[in-house]
């Protein structure tokens, strides 16, 4: 595998990819394509079809439709797409009997892209002792150690599926912040899962938003600050905001609040100006907005 | 660290609206370097390249210059460029707005000059 | 990348107990029981008897004949080796609950998305487990099984010789007690391709199982052969019923027991139960004629069959 282009490459290509479950449709004829140097948010509620679209790429399930992770097709290439793969599939799944230093060892004993000096770096900067089996842990020193040896592995592709749910807040920020410091470079890409969408909200440069097996949304963060436009809009002015076909409306402290999306016709920057105080929606709200059908 | 990013301008300018506060303010003075890109991104939460192209911006303005090897650096001059741009920025937008609110709650300059302690300009 | 070396080390690791504090405990308990009756027995003096491999030694000096002492002595050489007979018991029982284990555990606590997150192939994986359970499990119960019966052979001979009865000599310059570790080592590739039907079985019932594996593997084959059996018996359909339970249920739920190709031709069952010594020659003789029997290749064929089963589905299986 050469290396990859960090301006041209595409690190995952899906076209047409569809998973069904029995009689259901879990993934619904989806195409996306992810350039190498990003981190990709893929936001979408329980049931959406992320996690079937993470397990697809990772080669866990057969899929149709055409999928192609780092060039190579997962159903046929596992075995090769693993040296360049790594994922942490959620919090607890390191065995209970595992210990820290077997745990490095083994990993240092497959692995080719291991860095087993950078692993223990890491490693000291926590609680965790070579002898410590992870049935003595807390949540959070697991996720240190699922980290450590994440980290040490030059992979191109990370793939984070909720990797940190049930962490308290500080295992979290030091989580990304782990991330940032140590790992991420303009040739590695990050997909990574997460209900906790404002803790990522700046980290990602990417965002993908799937409902019901399909992608409702697919931007850089950028595209999407020019696209949508939150306004407070005063009670005077708002049937003419309503006019223009918000995508949502709430209500702040008795004003409206209205998201619009700009590539909807007739919606300009200056009309959104003239309704009021603008600012760009939280990815947060936005998701909200996108999704309420959903949960309705 | 932990910081509000308001969201009426996009993260990379506000980030560099910091810099630029930090130069004005003196705590950046020339030939200071600027933490590293990943740094900033760890400590802040922020993509690398939303603190990259902040940077970038502030090299374009030749505030900060790149050093091969080293990083970014404050460039000499610099400060002197923000107060000439901050001033014109304030003479041009804040002052006449000042003036206004002044007009509307109907305070004269005389008075309020005559009462207030003047700073001296740092 | 030596894979296997660190795939073999970490089951060694998950089933330390199993394969290695089980059969150490138990062959510590056999050896602190054999010393403590052997003493018991030097102590009550003449009334006591030393029996060992059915020959009763303590009687040895003063009514056997050189000749017939030297026989005894060779018999006991020959016999030590059963003493470990209880650790092939615990070997039976770990390695069927570790094929049982070895692919559902590791759904069950999901580690197997860690395990899958590295590149180490399927099919490696489930053939470091047939490794371990056919090869290194009865190896390392050889040694124990040997220097437990080394043990005891020290205890007796301590004992003896407190009685005045010297076998020390005999008994170490006897060919037998340095071969039978050995012969036993060579019935262990029979055993391996003997016991693949039941590893095959279980592994594929691991990797399949959603819950409750000891159940649906045990379960049923007994279940299916009892209701044909059932049928045949209501409907008079004269099938052979036992064929089933040999071959279904022993080959496929026994077949991890050592030793157990004997109960499959009454020649070699009648040998046996002839034997009031064991002797390991004839054992091992036997052992290796079933390389000319369809049983053991058409089981091996099966149970190859039912290991790659196990790899694909291991490979394809998505877990909730």
């Amino acid at each position: 595998m050469n290396a990859v282009n960090p301006v041209v490459d595409v690190v995952v290509k899906a076209s047409g990819l569809t998973k069904r479950y029995g009689k259901s449709v879990a993934v619904d004829n989806i195409s996306f394509e992810i350039p190498a140097g990003r981190i990709i948010g893929l936001i979408g509620p329980n049931g959406s079809g992320k996690t079937m679209t993470l397990k697809a790429m990772l080669g866990l399930v057969p899929f149709e439709g055409e999928l192609r992770v780092l060039g190579l097709d997962p159903r046929t290439q596992r075995d090769e797409l693993m040296a360049n793969v790594s994922f942490i599939a959620d919090v607890a799944v390191l065995p209970r009997w595992l210990r820290v230093s077997e745990a490095v060892d083994f990993v240092a004993g497959v692995h080719p892209k291991f860095d087993r000096a950078k692993a223990e770096r890491y490693l000291k900067n926590t609680k965790l002792t070579p002898k410590m089996k992870v049935k003595e842990m807390s949540k959070g020193m697991i996720v240190q150690l699922h980290l450590a040896l994440v980290m040490a592995i030059d992979a191109k592709l990370l793939v984070l599926d909720e990797p940190t749910l049930g962490l308290d807040i500080l295992y979290r920020k030091q989580f990304y912040q782990n991330l940032l410091e140590d790992y991420f470079d303009e040739q590695k890409t990050i997909i990574v899962t997460t209900h906790q969408v404002e803790e990522i909200e700046h980290i990602l440069s990417d965002l993908m938003f799937i409902r019901d097996g399909r992608i409702t949304l697919s931007a850089t963060m950028d595209e999407i600050g020019e696209r949508f436009t939150e306004v407070m809009v005063p009670a005077d002015k708002v049937e003419a905001g309503r006019a223009m076909k918000p995508i949502d409306e709430r209500q702040v402290f008795g004003k409206s609040v209205m998201l619009f999306d700009g590539s909807v016709n007739g919606v300009t920057r200056e009309k959104i100006a003239a309704l009021g105080e603008t600012r760009s929606p939280g990815i947060a709200d936005l998701f909200v907005a996108t999704m309420k059908g959903t949960y309705a | 660290m932990n910081t509000n990013w308001h969201d009426n301008s996009p993260i990379y300018r506000q980030l560099k609206q910091r810099v630029i506060s930090m130069m004005l303010d003196g705590l950046l003075k020339p030939g200071d370097a600027l933490p590293s890109v990943r740094q900033i991104a760890a400590e802040y939460q922020l993509n690398p390249i939303t603190v990259s192209r902040a940077y970038q911006e502030l090299a374009d303005e030749t505030l900060v210059e790149k050093r091969r090897g080293l990083g970014m650096y404050v460039t000499d001059g610099a400060r002197e460029k923000l107060l000439t741009s901050e001033r014109e920025q304030f003479l041009k937008n804040e002052w006449p707005a000042v003036l206004e609110r002044m007009r509307s709650l109907g305070l004269s300059v005389k008075e309020l000059l005559a009462g207030a302690t003047v700073g001296g300009a740092t | 990348m030596n894979t296997m070396k660190w795939l073999l080390k970490r089951e060694f690791w998950e089933h330390k107990g199993g394969f290695f504090w089980a059969p150490i405990v138990v062959s510590a308990i056999m050896a602190i029981i054999t010393a403590g009756s052997v003493a018991i027995g030097v102590t009550k003096g003449s009334e006591a008897n030393i029996r060992i491999n059915g020959q009763v030694v303590t009687k040895l000096a003063d009514q056997f004949s050189g000749e017939e002492k030297a026989a005894a002595v060779a018999q006991f050489a020959n016999g030590y080796m059963a003493s470990g007979v209880p650790l092939l018991f615990v070997l039976s029982f770990t390695i069927f609950f570790y094929c049982l284990n070895a692919l559902y555990d590791e759904r069950k606590d999901r580690s197997v998305l860690f395990w899958k997150s590295l590149p180490v192939t399927d099919g490696a994986t489930v053939l470091s487990k047939i490794a371990m359970a056919l090869g290194l499990a009865p190896l390392m119960a050889l040694l124990f099984g040997t220097i437990l019966a080394l043990l005891i052979v020290v205890f007796i001979s301590l004992g003896a010789a407190a009685m005045g009865v010297n076998i020390f000599g005999g008994v170490l310059s006897s060919a037998a007690l340095y071969l039978a570790p050995l012969q036993i080592a060579a019935m262990l590739p029979i055993y391996a391709l003997w016991a693949l039907p039941t590893v095959g079985w279980l592994l594929m019932v691991g990797a399949w199982a959603r819950s409750k594996p000891l159940l649906w593997a045990v379960g049923t084959p007994l279940l299916a052969v009892g209701l044909i059996a059932w049928f045949n018996k209501m409907l008079a359909f004269g099938w052979d019923i036992d064929w089933l339970w040999k071959y279904i249920v022993g080959r496929g739920l026994l077949s991890v027991t050592p030793g157990s190709w004997f109960a499959y031709s009454p020649e070699d069952l009648e040998m046996v139960g002839r034997m009031k010594q064991v002797a390991m020659g004839p054992l091992l003789a036997q052992t290796w004629q079933q390389v000319t029997t369809p049983n053991l290749w058409i089981g091996a064929l099966v149970g190859a069959a039912m290991i790659y089963a196990a790899i694909r589905l291991r490979r394809w299986k998505d877990e909730r």
